[in-house]
């Protein structure tokens, strides 16, 4: 029996040595790095921005904030996939965190339709932040719902979430790390036929939207920070048709008195040229897109006081 | 709680330490904990039919004494039928009343009498595939005169509810695990060493190759329409790895938990895929479930059509092979996977060699030339797959037919299919020649990190829904 | 007529197709490679065959080893 209990713990403890050691060496790889461009929590501290943006993959690969640098507007593009007004809470207080003074403009998009929220979507980016957590990070691993084991256990997040391989050749390394946006596809929508999107097939819980945009509102208001809403084209969908769910981001901006920039536009959703997939913009839509708001946000900063 | 999940891990530790440290003072001790840790165990899929399992576990434990020690042919056979009779009933009312209604109701439309369809809200017992069949072979056992009932309740209701394999088998006989209850277990190492091994290979095999399969084989499957046809026979051949994976994983990690402590439970596999002919394959594969069947049905149903010669064993074989098929699920498609290997044996019970070439050719050592025989048996048990895996009988039909149609290779599938995930699995199961190149800590580190690595693809071990 | 194993041992030789098998009282099937549940079948009707008797499925079952068999034989 004790033969048994030798071996065993033998085995354990090498087994924990090689996991600490493991993963210390990938820690000390990815120290300060962006793997895959929406992992940046630690990029963001103390650049005294005064824009921010929030909001799912249609803002992370539609703002350029290098567009927006050349017109003297110093921003960030914290747009993460599959996320919604929940993720923008949680990061803007990871920024807050590490920053501690907030920039003069939060820019969120606000589409009910993409309000998915599933703090599943895209988990596995986060997991490099489970082991040995900064306490600024930890709300961040609780919005993704990180347990113990993956928290506490040397290597097991990225193990379990396949990102070992990322961090140790840092292969993924994403384009926001260098344009502080995720580049799009210059593809055209025009070279192929896209269906007709059947809105319908979308669920939204409309009160749980409100709750979390009071929340989202109360906490800008409490950090000095103006909360713009923004709504971006979609291909093909016009404004005028029945069922217009896009109507209703601007009911909802009138309801919580929030500004709204709305780009969903005939003008814009009905040129493919401007889109690489019926969501996304492509790199023209981007440049387009980011000098409107460029336009539309001048009136705002010029009301605000500048840094 | 399944055996990878963070609840065993907790449970089992416990267990083990509380077995050999606290209840040790002897065989009575023993099993009484574990029969109590057996019904926590259960009780945590569902408590109310741990009732189930107490009630079958007294109903067989009292016929099989009954029968053992009575003197009244009569007697003994009537025990004997109301204990069978009892547990079959128990077991088709949970897991084919369902089946039953629907086909009598397909039935009746078919011929034009219209019933509108309904089915009763029954939940099956997880195991009651496999305790119903342990409380049916003792007393078969003992009605034979093969075992002498057990007197102790404590080692019959072990026997039955042994929590390693309550939900999944292997289906345990009376004659192999109860004279290890009827004494108590000492702690040995070279037993526990070879349960931990048992275990961290059993888990590369479910959590490594049969998870990382699954959603693989789920596409194809499930889209089949979408895929041509090699890739359908990608996902055929990727599903008899799974299923291997996952199911004689299952039974690693059982047989290692058992040996840890101190019970030693039946081979349940046995390099099946190396098998040379279809009567082999179903003597190397779920070794424990054929040859229940072979003892229990078809050795009677031979025994009763022997004067017909070979066409009454090829009946009592064709029968065995049904129940089979319908032991596995309440479906169409399981049966007609159990009549496919049925009549898979025909060319060897009617063939001019006779019987020579039905008997099991297992103790004859593996040569080169028998690879285009395993070829062709591993084909013939891809085949059978499609029935076993499809959802419904049609389904089976059209993927068959879909699979004929031409089209290109995908190539990452075809990679992992053919050559990834069946070397690791033989390297799986190399272990169990001990003094090898692969009893190192270094590679049983590297088991640890990959199961991790895997350890997202989380699915059900197949064999639980029976 | 009392039956011994000699009476046995042909039949046991042409049921499996060796005539190298030697056979005692207390044989058991796991003795006899070729001795699986199928040539137990063909074996049992050659003994009855050959013996003129019929044997029922519950002494057949009982059979432990070739006594038994001889056993009933000579009931």
């Amino acid at each position: 029996m004790i033969q048994f209990f030798k071996r065993f713990t033998v085995f354990s403890i090498i087994l924990t040595i090689t996991l600490f050691t493991l993963q210390i060496i990938v820690s000390n790889i990815i120290d300060n790095k962006s793997i895959n461009g929406q992992d940046n929590l630690d990029q963001t501290t103390g650049k005294k921005s005064e824009v921010l943006f929030f909001g799912s993959s249609r803002i992370l690969a539609s703002i350029n904030p290098k567009i927006l640098l050349d017109a003297r507007v110093k921003s960030e593009n914290l747009g993460s996939s599959g996320q919604g007004i929940r993720f923008a809470i949680a990061r803007y207080r990871n920024y807050l965190a590490k920053n501690h003074k907030s920039p003069k403009i939060i820019v969120c998009s606000m589409e009910p339709l993409f309000e998915s929220g599933d703090s599943r979507f895209e988990k596995d980016r986060f997991a490099r932040y489970c082991w040995n957590a900064n306490p600024n990070d930890t709300p961040i691993l609780n919005y993704f719902k990180f347990n113990w084991c993956e928290r506490n256990i040397p290597l097991y997040a990225l193990l379990k979430y396949r990102k070992i391989w990322d961090c140790i050749f840092l292969n993924n390394r994403s384009s926001w790390l260098k344009e502080g946006m995720e580049i799009p596809s210059s593809n055209s929508l025009c070279a192929t036929s896209p269906k007709r999107f059947d809105f319908n097939t979308i669920k939204y819980n409309l009160n749980q939207i409100e709750t979390q945009i009071q929340i989202f509102k109360n906490l800008a208001e409490t950090n000095s920070a103006k909360l713009i809403f923004i709504q971006l084209p979609f291909y093909r969908y016009p404004i005028d048709s029945p069922n217009n769910q896009f109507e209703l981001t601007e009911h909802i901006c009138k309801k919580f008195k929030i500004d709204l920039i709305n780009l969903h536009r005939d003008s814009l959703n009905q040129d493919c040229s401007i889109f690489c997939d019926q969501y996304h913009l492509n790199k023209k839509g981007s440049d387009i897109v980011t000098n409107l708001v460029i336009n539309q946000l001048e009136t705002y900063l010029q009301s605000a006081q500048r840094f | 709680m399944l055996f990878n999940s963070f609840e065993f891990l907790l449970f089992f530790p416990l267990v083990f330490i509380l077995h050999w440290f606290v209840f040790n003072n002897g065989k009575s001790s023993q099993n009484l904990f574990l029969i109590i840790a057996s019904y926590f165990f259960y009780s945590c899929w569902d408590w109310r039919f741990s009732f189930l399992l107490g009630f079958s576990t007294i109903l067989d434990y009292y016929s099989g004494l009954v029968i053992s020690n009575s003197n009244d042919l009569k007697t003994k056979r009537n025990w004997m039928r109301l204990s069978i009779f009892i547990n079959l009933g128990i077991l088709c009312y949970f897991k084919y009343t369902n089946f039953f209604i629907d086909s009598f109701i397909h039935l009746f439309n078919s011929i034009g009498f219209h019933c509108d369809p309904f089915t009763l809200n029954i939940i099956i017992p997880i195991g009651i595939s496999f305790y119903t069949f342990h409380g049916i072979s003792y007393v078969l056992d003992n009605y034979y005169g093969r075992i002498k009932a057990t007197t102790n309740l404590v080692e019959y209701s072990l026997f039955v509810s042994f929590f390693p394999l309550l939900v999944a088998g292997p289906i345990e006989r009376a004659t192999h695990l109860l004279p290890q209850l009827s004494r108590k277990r000492k702690f040995s190492y070279v037993q526990s060493i070879e349960g931990c091994r048992l275990i961290l290979w059993g888990m590369f095999k479910k959590v490594v190759i049969a998870d990382s399969l699954s959603p693989i084989v789920e596409d194809i499957f499930t889209n089949y329409q979408n895929h041509n046809g090699i890739t359908l026979i990608i996902g055929v051949i990727s599903f008899a790895f799974q299923v291997y994976g996952d199911f004689s994983g299952y039974t690693d990690i059982a047989r290692g938990i058992s040996k840890l402590l101190g019970i030693e439970l039946i081979l349940n596999f046995n390099f099946p895929y190396f098998s040379r002919s279809i009567p082999e394959f179903w003597s190397r594969w779920h070794i424990s479930l054929s040859s229940w069947l072979n003892d229990y049905v078809f050795t009677p149903l031979a025994l009763k059509f022997r004067h017909h010669e070979k066409y009454g064993i090829f009946i009592a074989i064709f029968i065995t092979f049904l129940i089979s098929g319908f032991w596995h699920g309440a479906g169409l498609h399981f049966i007609a996977w159990g009549g496919y290997y049925g009549l898979l044996y025909i060319p060897y019970i009617f063939s001019k060699k006779g019987i020579k070439s039905i008997v099991s050719k297992k103790s004859d050592p593996l040569k080169a030339s028998d690879l285009p025989k395993i070829i062709l048996t591993f084909s013939l048990v891809c085949l059978g797959y499609v029935f076993f895996r499809s959802p419904e009988l049609s389904h089976s039909f059209r993927f068959l037919d879909h699979l004929i149609s031409d089209c290109s290779l995908s190539q990452k599938v075809a990679y992992k299919s053919f050559l990834i995930y069946p070397l690791l699995i033989l390297l799986a199961d190399l272990i169990r020649f001990k003094s090898n190149f692969l009893d190192s800590i270094p590679v049983y580190i590297l088991i640890v990190l990959m199961i991790l690595h895997h350890s997202t693809n989380q699915s059900n071990f197949i064999y639980f829904k029976f | 007529m009392t039956h011994t194993t000699q009476d046995l041992l042909p039949i046991f030789r042409y049921v499996f197709e060796n005539d190298e098998i030697e056979i005692s009282e207390t044989t058991v099937a796991a003795d006899i490679p070729e001795w699986d549940s199928l040539n137990h079948i063909y074996l049992v009707v050659a003994i009855e065959k050959h013996f003129k008797v019929k044997f029922t499925t519950h002494q057949i079952q009982s059979w432990q080893c070739v006594g038994d068999i001889i056993t009933h034989l000579n009931l």
